[in-house]
């Protein structure tokens, strides 16, 4: 194969490989970190599971190395009242929260209540009104007995609306 | 270009390449960061310069093939680039960081490669300066990327994970010749805002050491400590060593101000440390940041003084 051909091949890759790197909360210094390879799971999206809309780029709200994301920080985040500055037309975003299937669960760690915490984080940054794109849930892997233990992830994908 | 980076930067090329030309999905994707700082340095007599550095700028490829349903295939390949002037060892721009492959599943991860250790790895993000001046390393032996490593990391149960390695010495001429020749080890505890870790080093790197790792965030102020000890695993030496670190930063916005300060006793003479950073990041977005430090550094009767404002982004 001709070099040039090859480099611009190479360089091509390079940016649909960027792209993928960008749909996740992965970033450099994560790979630093005790807990990269959770991270690495975490973050890859399954090959099989992938929808074609998942492949467009979106901004992930949840930060999978430090657990951030979830009740702690939403319940403090203002909900941005309509004709704010947040909203972008057609941005698409990924938030998450986690939620248990038990039965000694407390109504804080029901799905009722993730749901709304998840409409909560699609107001605070589509004030103008959003598109549900994809939802799925996944169990809690940082357990290790997920199954048994009833934790899962549920992941809302939504697109700002057109103005 | 070293031998290394001949030989890996085909593969790192090559595995982000054949997923984009292949029919299926992309397994896997390239990331990294630059991050450069103009650093004006007073490290003695004569020494006064401003100078450009790159601080750890890296590329690195990482992804993960799903074997079965509870099984993967994980892999990180990860070079510095040298943003400044190009010469990471010797003249070529790329220098080998954590590279390994590994098999995760419920029980687990074995792994191996060239890679932080796990006694490195346990001071999280403690380190409010790493990569500049006043990085850890300037205070506190341990701070090892070890060669030939082998590894086991444990899933993450109610907060609680460790890891173990074995480093083989590969010099059998020199007696180094088991597979465990050093042994570097972390247990590690997170619960939400609190995040504590034991650590420690078995002959690595000559190093016999113990870390305790101590990390809290209380709102927008987030603090850390380290203990550690060690000494010299050298036959016929004792050189010990001995100290802490602490640091805090608070989160006002888009500014986080920073402070760490660090002490070392050492029962050899004229050989006791101390280092003292503080700083400033404005994040512009949550990729790229500016930042601003001071750093003083001092090592027995030796003073380093920085002064540097930088950039950093992240892809």
């Amino acid at each position: 194969m001709p070099t040039l051909i090859r480099s611009a091949l190479l360089l091509g890759s390079f940016f649909l490989s960027a792209i993928a790197a960008a749909n996740c909360g992965f970033d450099a210094d994560s790979a630093d970190r005790l807990d990269f390879a959770e991270q690495i799971v975490d973050c890859e999206a399954a090959p099989d599971s992938e929808a074609p809309a998942a492949t467009l780029p979106f901004e992930r709200l949840y930060d999978s190395a430090t657990g951030v994301a979830g009740m702690s920080v939403i319940s403090e985040r203002r909900v941005v009242a309509p004709g704010s500055l947040n909203h972008s037309p057609g941005q698409r975003f990924e938030a998450r929260e986690e939620y248990s299937l038990r039965a000694d669960a407390p109504f804080e760690a029901s799905v009722t209540f993730a749901i709304s915490r998840l409409h909560l984080q699609m107001a605070h940054h589509c004030s103008e009104g959003w598109q549900l794109d994809s939802q799925r849930s996944q169990p809690k892997r940082t357990v290790s007995d997920p199954l048994r233990a009833g934790k899962y992830f549920l992941y809302y994908q939504f697109t700002c609306a057109a103005r | 270009m070293n031998s290394t980076a001949k030989f890996w930067l085909p593969l790192l090329a090559g595995s982000v390449a054949w997923p984009a030309l292949a029919a299926g999905p992309l397994d896997g994707s390239l990331y990294g960061k630059i991050n450069v700082s103009v650093v004006s340095s007073d490290e003695g007599a004569d020494s006064d310069q401003y100078q450009l550095n790159s601080n750890a700028s890296r590329l690195g490829v990482k992804g993960k093939s799903q074997l079965t349903p509870d099984l993967y295939a994980i892999y990180k390949a990860e070079f510095e680039v040298c943003a400044d002037d190009g010469k990471c060892a010797g003249d070529s721009p790329f220098k080998q960081r954590n590279i390994m492959v590994g098999i995760k599943g419920r029980y687990g991860m074995a792994w191996a490669g060239n890679h932080d250790t796990p006694a490195k790895m346990a001071q999280n993000k403690v380190d409010l300066f790493n990569d500049l001046d006043g990085d850890l390393k300037v205070l506190f032996e341990g701070e090892n990327r070890a060669k030939n490593m082998v590894a086991y990391t444990s899933p993450t149960i109610n907060g609680f994970a460790a890891s173990v390695a074995m480093i083989p010495g590969e010099d059998a001429a020199g007696g180094n010749d088991g597979l465990a020749d050093g042994i570097s080890y972390s247990l590690s505890y997170s619960n939400g805002d609190l995040y504590l870790a034991v650590a420690g080093d078995a002959d690595v790197d000559n190093q016999d050491l113990l870390r305790l790792v101590t990390q809290y965030q209380l709102k927008a102020l987030r603090l850390g400590f380290v203990y550690q000890q060690n000494e010299d695993s050298q036959d016929g030496s004792s050189i010990d060593e001995d100290g802490y670190f602490i640091s805090a930063a608070y989160q006002l916005d888009a500014v986080t101000l920073k402070a760490q300060y660090g002490s070392v006793e050492s029962d050899i003479a004229d050989s006791d440390k101390q280092t003292l950073s503080i700083g400033a990041d404005y994040k512009l977005a949550k990729s790229t940041k500016l930042f601003g430090f001071y750093t003083a550094n001092e090592e027995g009767s030796d003073d380093h003084d920085y002064l540097g404002v930088g950039m950093e982004h992240k892809f």
